[in-house]
C-alpha cells in the first residue's frame, strides 16, 4: 500500500517535473499557413494549401493523442516546411504573373520596333524616289535650258544651277528693253522653270554698263524687274522669285540662279 | 568486415522490404527528392534550396540506416522529414527559376523600350545619295 502511494506521489512529482514537450514547430506551422493563407496569390497555390493544412492537421492530431512524442516532431516539422512550401508556391505564381506579363511586353513592343522599321525603310523608299524622280526632273530641266538657245552657259554651283547669257542677247545696248528676237529664248526658259521640280529663282544682273540716261545700278534693277515680268507673262509663278544680293557677285551678266527646295523637307505621305 | 559488410547488406535487403511498408514514406521522399533534384538547375546558385535538398538527402539516408537496424518508427518520421523538405526544395528552385526569367524578360523589355525611344535605323536604298 506504501509503496503504491509512493509510486503515485513519484509518478505526479515526475509529472509534473516533466510536462509534455509541444514541438516548436507546431506553432511556426500554424503561423506559417495562416500567412499563406493570406497571400494574394493564395488562390494559385490552392493544392500546395490543401496539402499543407493537411499536414497541419495530422500534426495537431498527432501532438494530442501523444504529446511530445517523436512521430508529434515529425508531423510538426513536415507541417511546416509544408505550410512554407504553400506559401513559396504562391510567389512563384506571382512570379509566373509577372513573367506572363514581361512576356507579353517584349512581344508588343518587338512587334512596334518590326512596325517602326517597315515604316521607316517605306519613308526612306518614298523619299528615295521622290529624290530619283526630282533628280530626272532636274535633268530635264538643264536640258530644256540648254536647247533654250540663249547663247549662254549652263553651270552648277553652290547656289544652284546658273544660267549666264549675254544681257545684249536679251536687252537693247543701254536699255531695259526686251528684245524680240529674244522672245523664243524667254518663253523656252520660262518652259524649263515650270516644268521642273519646284525651286526658287534669283536675277543678278551686272551694274556696271551705262546705260541711255540711266545710272548702271538703275539700269541692272530695271533689267531684273523687266525680266521677271518678261517670264511671269510665260507662266513663271511670281512667289518663285527671290530678291538678289544688293551687288551681284564677280564674273555676273545677266543671271539665272535656280535654286532647289531642300528635298528633305518634301512631304511624306504616312 | 565482411561479416560486418554482410549483416548491412541483409539489413539494407530487409529494408528495402520494410521501404514498402512504411506508408509510402520513403518512395514518396525518392520521388520529391529526384524531382527537386532536377528542378536544382532552376535555382541556379539559390542557398536555400539547395540546402533544403542536401538535408533531404541526408534524412532518407538516414531513414535507411534506422531502417537497417529495425527502428522503422524513425525512419517513417526522417522519410516523412526528407519529402517535406525535398518539395520545399522544389518549390524554392521553382520560384527562383521564375523570378530570374521575369527579371531577364523584364530587363529584356527595357531594353526594347530604349531601343523604341531612338530613332530608327534604315539603310538606304541602294543607289540614294
Amino acid at each position: 500500500m506504501i509503496q503504491k502511494r509512493v509510486a503515485a506521489v513519484a509518478a505526479l512529482a515526475l509529472g509534473c517535473a516533466a510536462p509534455p514537450r509541444t514541438p516548436a514547430d507546431l506553432p511556426a506551422a500554424r503561423a506559417a499557413l495562416e500567412e499563406a493563407r493570406r497571400s494574394p496569390f493564395a488562390a494559385e497555390a490552392r493544392e500546395a494549401l490543401l496539402d499543407a493544412s493537411a499536414s497541419l492537421a495530422r500534426a495537431e492530431r498527432d501532438q494530442r493523442r501523444e504529446p511530445g512524442s517523436p512521430e508529434a516532431f515529425d508531423s510538426a516539422y513536415v507541417a511546416l516546411r509544408d505550410a512554407e512550401r504553400a506559401r513559396v508556391s504562391g510567389l512563384y505564381a506571382a512570379e509566373r504573373a509577372a513573367l506572363a506579363a514581361q512576356r507579353a511586353a517584349v512581344s508588343r513592343r518587338e512587334q512596334e520596333i518590326v512596325e517602326r522599321d517597315a515604316r521607316a525603310r517605306e519613308q526612306a523608299r518614298q523619299l528615295d524616289a521622290h529624290r530619283r524622280a526630282r533628280e530626272a526632273r532636274d535633268a530635264a530641266r538643264r536640258e530644256a535650258l540648254a536647247r533654250a538657245n540663249t547663247g549662254g552657259s549652263i553651270e552648277r554651283d553652290p547656289a544652284g544651277t546658273r544660267l549666264r547669257i549675254s544681257a545684249d542677247a536679251v536687252f537693247w545696248p543701254g536699255s531695259a528693253v526686251v528684245r524680240v528676237d529674244s522672245y523664243a529664248s524667254l518663253g523656252a526658259i520660262a518652259a524649263a522653270l515650270r516644268a521642273g521640280p519646284p525651286c526658287s529663282v534669283t536675277i543678278e544682273v551686272l551694274d556696271d554698263a551705262e546705260g541711255y540716261g540711266l545710272d548702271p545700278r538703275a539700269l541692272a534693277h530695271r533689267r531684273k524687274i523687266r525680266l521677271v515680268e518678261a517670264l511671269t507673262a510665260r507662266g513663271v509663278r511670281a512667289d518663285v522669285f527671290e530678291p538678289s544680293t544688293r551687288r551681284p557677285p564677280r564674273g555676273v551678266e545677266l543671271d539665272i540662279v535656280i535654286t532647289e527646295q531642300a528635298i528633305d523637307g518634301a512631304p511624306i505621305a504616312p | 568486415m565482411k561479416r560486418r559488410a554482410l549483416i548491412l547488406g541483409c539489413s539494407a535487403a530487409l529494408g528495402g522490404c520494410a521501404a514498402a511498408s512504411l506508408d509510402g514514406a520513403i518512395p514518396a521522399a525518392e520521388t520529391a527528392i529526384a524531382r527537386a533534384a532536377a528542378g536544382e538547375g532552376q535555382a541556379g546558385e539559390d542557398l536555400a534550396a539547395s540546402v533544403y535538398l542536401a538535408l533531404a538527402r541526408r534524412e532518407l539516408a538516414e531513414a535507411y540506416a534506422r531502417l537497417a537496424i529495425g527502428d522503422e518508427g524513425a525512419a517513417r518520421g526522417l522519410a516523412r522529414r526528407a519529402r517535406a523538405d525535398a518539395d520545399l526544395a522544389a518549390a524554392l528552385a521553382a520560384e527562383i527559376g521564375a523570378r530570374d526569367a521575369a527579371k531577364r524578360t523584364s530587363d529584356h523589355a527595357d531594353a526594347l523600350g530604349s531601343e523604341l525611344a531612338k530613332p530608327p535605323r534604315v539603310e538606304a536604298p541602294e543607289g540614294a545619295r
